[in-house]
């Protein structure tokens, strides 16, 4: 797929001053090939029943590309993309899209892989960040008694 | 209300009736309020004039005073100045086309402001005539001694004016003058005469027996109109209480009687209509000529005169009745003399009412202080009886039991003193709770029916009103408060369902809770006269919201933002007939989300349904259905059965009501009210009553090609289809029930269409929340020929609380 392009379009927005846009969900949704929007509707679906916010094209069959271009435009994460094979196998691939990372999970485990990845459910954002400091300072302390 | 000493006058600043009249008669000044921007007022040597030139042209207009010519009062002259003054600083009489222009009217607007500051003082009686007006106005500035500036030269004092529009221009600001200060004094003094109304039914003595004319019941459901309830409001808290009963009836003339009893019934319209006239003049006050040429039409300004005129005869005739006053009762010719005879009659019945009431009162203090002797006198006989002085009583006890006995008896004494002083001041109360301070205020001003006594009544007056025990406290009809309890279970609503919706990458904004009147009117058809209409404010014409809906097309037709995914969480406002068990209020939350923008073929729509689905499954609400059709197959089905299509919109809202009756009812009202054939109902019957799980619908209404080749129709079959295959494939098609009865009140639909129903069983027990496309509301805002299409759905959250509160 077009991985190759991952790395340059972020340093390009850079260059051009940066976003400052906050997205309004984690995870993209997105599809390879024609008339894949009820896999992608389905995979959402997964998402949403998990709390995690998540978007896909509101086009029938949108071109990868110009789904990636939007997804990185808008600052979003993480996007799943879901084609033939990968619906064959019961798979899909879940990117990484600040640190350019791919893989391919099972859709079993796809809710574990992101939450695993650091998506936080919608609502919990408050919670996740006090737990986080909270495991954070009682490593200093556990530090500090060593 | 207060008001400052000093009122500002100066560009964009509209001036009051009441600041105006507090110039005119009481101690406040004017100030020009000059903007910080190109004004330093330096006299140039430009504009100086020879001082003794311009006293020879003034003098020739000072000589040619008439002498059958009005004058102005001091009050008046100052409000013509004050106008004039106005009109400069708004740059409107003269706008400034170029530099010195301004420093021009700059100057101009200092000699007027110094003119208004100075006239207090001095003996400033201009003319009802232009050229005079203007003559003597500048002979006084000329001859006043001081250091103000020598110049002259503007046009505003120029002789050639007489001759121009100019001339129209400062008859209308004269004229303008007279009508304010006679309408803000109308104003003052209608409030005054309810007083003396209410205080004249005090002295009829029958206000015990007349509260029953004043009821609640009377007025406020009976006969609610605004002044009405207000006047019998007032009435009623400033006679609660009052006990006192004439020796004798005939205090009062049957005309005076009926006049007393209908007291409400003229007072409340007159006061209202003056109120109206009042904003009217107020706002014409502030609007000037834009230019010289131009002179504004005094219709509106006449027509509000002619109003306060008639309301101020009939409360000046009302007062003279109730005084018992058969004499001769002219007719004004003029708003000014009307109002200086309405304030005649007020002072002649205020002092009437207060002589007879203090009279009244003096007689049962009197009366009350000879019984208190009688008692005392009485008590001191029983006490000599009872306690023989000299024997102690409390020989052979110990002295710890004799200072018991004495400190009970002392607090015994306490307390019948305590309740002998509550008894005594109840005695005292012969009037009302507000008669006593009104009569108080009247008598300490010498009833001398203007400010500040007239303020310090009103003052009264709303303290009256707005507290006390009189006034049980209520709740408009339609809303509720919510407790502590109540508003957990809100917040909890709230978070789950803004959980929802952030799940699905939508963003929240906010619109007002007011909008202009005509961005909500014709959006809603037969639904639109529950749109709660705000009373005129004097500037825009305004509204409530009525939905979420037709704001958010406003506000993307307004900011053009493109395609959006937007919620929005407010309250909407609809003068509907609550019914609270139903959990359907006047003021209520919507929880709405929209999807703008031209994307697939029913993708946003069956995301709007999807999300209202995840909503109503995560809200502990039970089981519900979601209703769904599509508003071109409704459409096709009625044009399928012959009904005409100027009918369509009426006959759905029949349609529509299938939920709540039988199909008999809705036949009926399809036939005898809407006048439709039997027949054509019948077939239409057909169609509506089939609903059921939406694949099999589809199919057996496709196999049946009961819609032949109607386009429309396919059309929508071919979307419904597109929809019900995306929500099998986001696992919603469980919730959803094909139903061609499903119509949706609004008239803003264009496409699919869908309600959220509340089950118990297999009843239906309220709806929560509907929604469907709308393509062409927001181009209704928008240019010709862009378009927006959109679909959203809205959850109406006060029956989820119902629901929610009940477990």
């Amino acid at each position: 797929m077009l991985v190759f392009l991952l790395p340059l379009l972020p340093r390009l927005r850079e260059e051009q001053g940066g976003s400052i846009k906050q997205p309004t969900v984690d995870v993209v949704v997105a599809s390879v090939g024609e008339g894949m929007l009820k896999e992608r509707m389905k995979l959402a679906k997964l998402l949403w029943d998990a709390n995690i916010s998540s978007e896909y094209s509101q086009q029938e069959s949108p071109k990868l590309n110009a789904q990636l271009r939007n997804a990185l435009d808008r600052n979003i994460p993480f996007m799943i993309i879901v084609g033939e094979k990968e619906l064959a196998e019961k798979t899909c691939n879940v990117k990484d899209l600040k640190a350019s990372t791919e893989e391919t999970v099972p859709i079993a485990n796809l809710v574990a892989t992101l939450r695993k990845m650091g998506v936080i459910p919608v609502g919990c954002e408050f919670a996740a960040e006090l737990a986080t400091k909270e495991a954070e300072d009682e490593m200093t302390s556990i530090h500090r008694r060593l | 209300m207060t008001i400052a000493n000093s009122i500002c006058i100066g560009k964009g600043r509209r001036i009051t009736l009441k600041e105006l009249q507090e110039m005119c008669l009481y101690d406040a000044t004017a100030e020009w309020f000059q903007p910080s921007e190109g004004g330093d007022l330096e006299v140039s040597e430009f504009f100086v004039v020879d001082r003794a030139i311009m006293l020879e042209r003034v003098q020739f207009f000072h000589s040619q005073r008439s002498e059958v010519e009005k004058t102005l009062s001091k009050a008046e002259t100052i409000a013509a100045l004050t106008i004039l003054a106005l009109g400069i600083s708004q740059g409107r009489l003269f706008p400034p086309t170029k530099k010195h222009e301004e420093v021009h009217l700059t100057q101009a607007l200092l000699i007027l402001v110094q003119a208004i500051k100075r006239a207090p003082n001095a003996d400033l009686n201009l003319s009802t005539s232009v050229p005079s007006f203007l003559g003597s106005l500048q002979f006084f500035l000329l001859k006043s001694p001081g250091k103000e500036p020598s110049c002259y030269s503007h046009e505003l004092l120029d002789e050639t004016i007489v001759h121009s529009p100019m001339s129209e221009i400062v008859a209308r600001v004269i004229w303008m003058a007279q009508i304010s200060l006679a309408t803000m004094q109308a104003y003052d003094l209608a409030l005054a005469g309810l007083v003396m109304g209410i205080l004249s039914i005090e002295r009829e003595g029958q206000a015990k027996k007349r509260l029953g004319d004043y009821s609640e019941k009377k007025f406020d459901i009976m006969r609610p109109h605004r002044g009405l309830i207000e006047a019998a409001t007032a009435i009623r808290a400033i006679l609660n209480g009052s006990r006192y009963v004439p020796p004798n009836d005939a205090v009062v003339s049957e005309e005076a009687m009926q006049a007393l009893k209908n007291l409400p019934q003229y007072h409340g319209p007159a006061q209202d209509s003056i109120r109206a006239a009042h904003k009217t003049i107020e706002l014409e006050l502030n609007c000037f000529e834009s230019s010289l040429q131009d002179v504004l039409d005094r219709t509106v300004a006449e027509l509000a005169v002619k109003q306060v005129q008639d309301s101020v005869l009939v409360l000046s005739r009302a007062s003279l009745t109730r005084c018992n006053n058969k004499g001769v009762k002219s007719t004004p010719t003029s708003l000014m003399e009307a109002v200086v005879q309405l304030e005649a009659s007020l002072k002649q019945e205020a002092q009437l009412d207060c002589e007879f009431i203090q009279e009244q009162v003096a007689k049962a203090e009197e009366e009350s202080r000879q019984k208190n002797a009688e008692r005392a006198a009485r008590a001191a006989t029983a006490a000599g009886t009872q306690r023989p002085v000299g024997k102690d009583e409390f020989a052979g006890m110990s002295a710890a039991k004799k200072s018991k006995i004495l400190e009970v008896r002392k607090k015994k004494e306490a307390n019948a003193a305590a309740k002998k002083k509550v008894k005594d001041s109840k005695g005292l109360s012969l009037f009302g709770t507000g008669t006593q301070p009104l009569v108080d205020i009247l008598v300490k001003h010498n009833y001398d029916l203007r400010n500040p006594c007239l303020d310090e009544i009103q003052t009264e007056v709303e303290k009256l009103l707005s507290g006390g025990v009189q006034r049980k406290p209520k709740i408009p009809k339609g809303t509720r408060d919510f407790l502590p309890e109540q508003m957990a279970i809100r917040q909890k609503a709230f978070s789950i369902i803004r959980r929802v919706f952030q799940s699905h990458g939508a963003v929240e904004i906010d619109t007002p809770v007011f909008e202009l009147k005509d961005t909500l009117t014709g959006k809603y058809g037969e639904d639109s006269k529950l749109i709660y209409d705000l009373a005129d404010q004097g500037g825009e014409l305004l509204a409530l919201r009525y939905d979420l809906t037709v704001p958010f097309a406003r506000f993307l037709a307004l900011n053009s933002v493109g395609n959006i995914k937007r919620f929005h969480i407010g309250k909407v406002y609809r003068r509907d007939q609550p019914a609270l068990s139903k959990g359907r209020y006047r003021e209520f939350y919507q929880c709405d989300f929209d999807i703008a923008g031209i994307y697939g073929q029913m993708v946003p729509d069956s995301e709007c349904v999807c999300v209202v689905c995840e909503i109503l499954d995560a809200l502990p609400i039970g089981n519900f259905v979601i209703k769904i059709n599509h508003r071109c197959l409704l459409d096709a089905v009625l044009d399928l059965c012959g009904v005409p299509a100027e009918k369509f919109r009426s006959i759905c809202s029949s349609v529509d009501k299938l939920d709540k009756e039988p199909w008999e009812a809705v036949k009926k009202e399809m036939v005898e009210e809407k006048g439709l054939i039997a027949e054509v109902a019948d077939k239409i019957g057909e169609f509506v009553l089939n609903k059921g799980e939406p694949m099999t619908m589809y199919q057996a209404l496709m196999d049946s090609k009961r819609f032949a080749n109607n386009e429309g129709a396919m059309r929508a079959m071919e979307d419904l289809r597109i929809l019900f295959e995306y929500l099998e494939a986001m696992d919603k098609l469980k919730f959803l029930s094909f139903d061609l009865s499903l119509a949706r009140g609004l008239d803003y639909y264009t496409g699919v269409i869908y309600e959220a129903v509340c089950m118990s069983g297999n009843t239906q027990v309220g709806s929560i929340g509907g929604g469907g496309r709308y393509d062409k509301l927001v181009s209704m805002f928008q240019e010709a020929g862009k378009q927006t299409p959109c679909v959203g759905v809205s959850v109406g959250i006060e029956r989820v609380f119902t629901l929610m509160e009940a477990k």
